[in-house]
């Protein structure tokens, strides 16, 4: 099972990158798992995701949203519009 | 998953300059007899720092959405008649405008109070970020108000 990640506001600069797709193998995955793997990937470490939102397509998740295939998520770390 | 039935996001979210006088003449009333027009515009200092210009970006279909229904529950709490909101996303100058609330309403104090409670429930629930460029040639994105799922 394939998701498309995207970053937000500073995460992308702390990432380095937009986004990225990644291959989950072991299903039922969820948000908060996907997470836990970017945390490894592209940040270094989960305290970077320290209040982080996330959400699946157009909507706004918890961690424990289960994930399918294609899903677009987001990383949505505090906002500041307005 | 998108709404499919959903109106266009650009009618909440726009990189083109905010036309407030096109969002008065669309929430047209005749039994309105107050009208709050609330901007919020790009200022030139920031905690000590002068600012250049401003990058707002946005997860364009969820803040979309949060706006759409944002303006729902202003008609639902408040006596308000009629409630546009719209945020602006990309590069913006100074006194350049960010976002516009506009509220109709039958009497002054209900338009207010509702503009009032729009830009402030605005401000925690939109998926927006700025990020701001300084005279002296840094840029940051500023600390922010954590989204909460429902």
């Amino acid at each position: 099972m394939k998701v498309a990640v995207r970053y937000y506001g500073r995460l992308k600069e702390l990432a380095g990158r937009d986004g990225r797709e990644v291959e989950l193998e072991e299903a039922p995955a969820t948000v908060g798992e996907l997470a836990g793997r970017l945390a490894e990937l592209d940040f270094a470490g989960p305290g970077e995701l320290e209040g982080v939102a996330y959400s699946v397509g157009d909507e706004l998740v918890g961690p424990d949203r289960a994930l399918d295939d294609g899903d677009e998520v987001g990383l949505l770390p505090p906002v500041s519009g307005g | 998953m998108s709404d499919a039935g959903a109106p266009p996001a650009e009618r909440w979210i726009t990189s083109e300059p905010l036309d407030t006088d096109a969002l008065v003449r669309e929430t047209a009333d005749e039994g309105s007899g107050a009208l709050v027009v609330f901007c919020g515009t790009v200022r030139s200092e920031n905690r000590g720092r002068r600012v250049e210009g401003l990058d707002y970006e946005a997860h364009e279909e969820l803040a979309a959405k949060v706006l759409r229904e944002l303006e729902e529950e202003v008609l639902e709490a408040f006596e308000a008649r009629r409630c546009r909101l719209q945020h602006r996303v990309g590069e913006l100058e100074l006194g350049e405008a960010s976002v516009a609330v506009v509220v109709r309403a039958a009497h002054r104090d209900e338009a207010f109070a509702a503009a009032r409670w729009a830009i402030d429930e605005l401000k925690e629930r939109i998926p927006v970020w700025k990020e701001e460029h300084y005279a002296d040639g840094g840029s940051a994105h500023l600390d922010g108000t954590p989204l909460e799922a429902e």
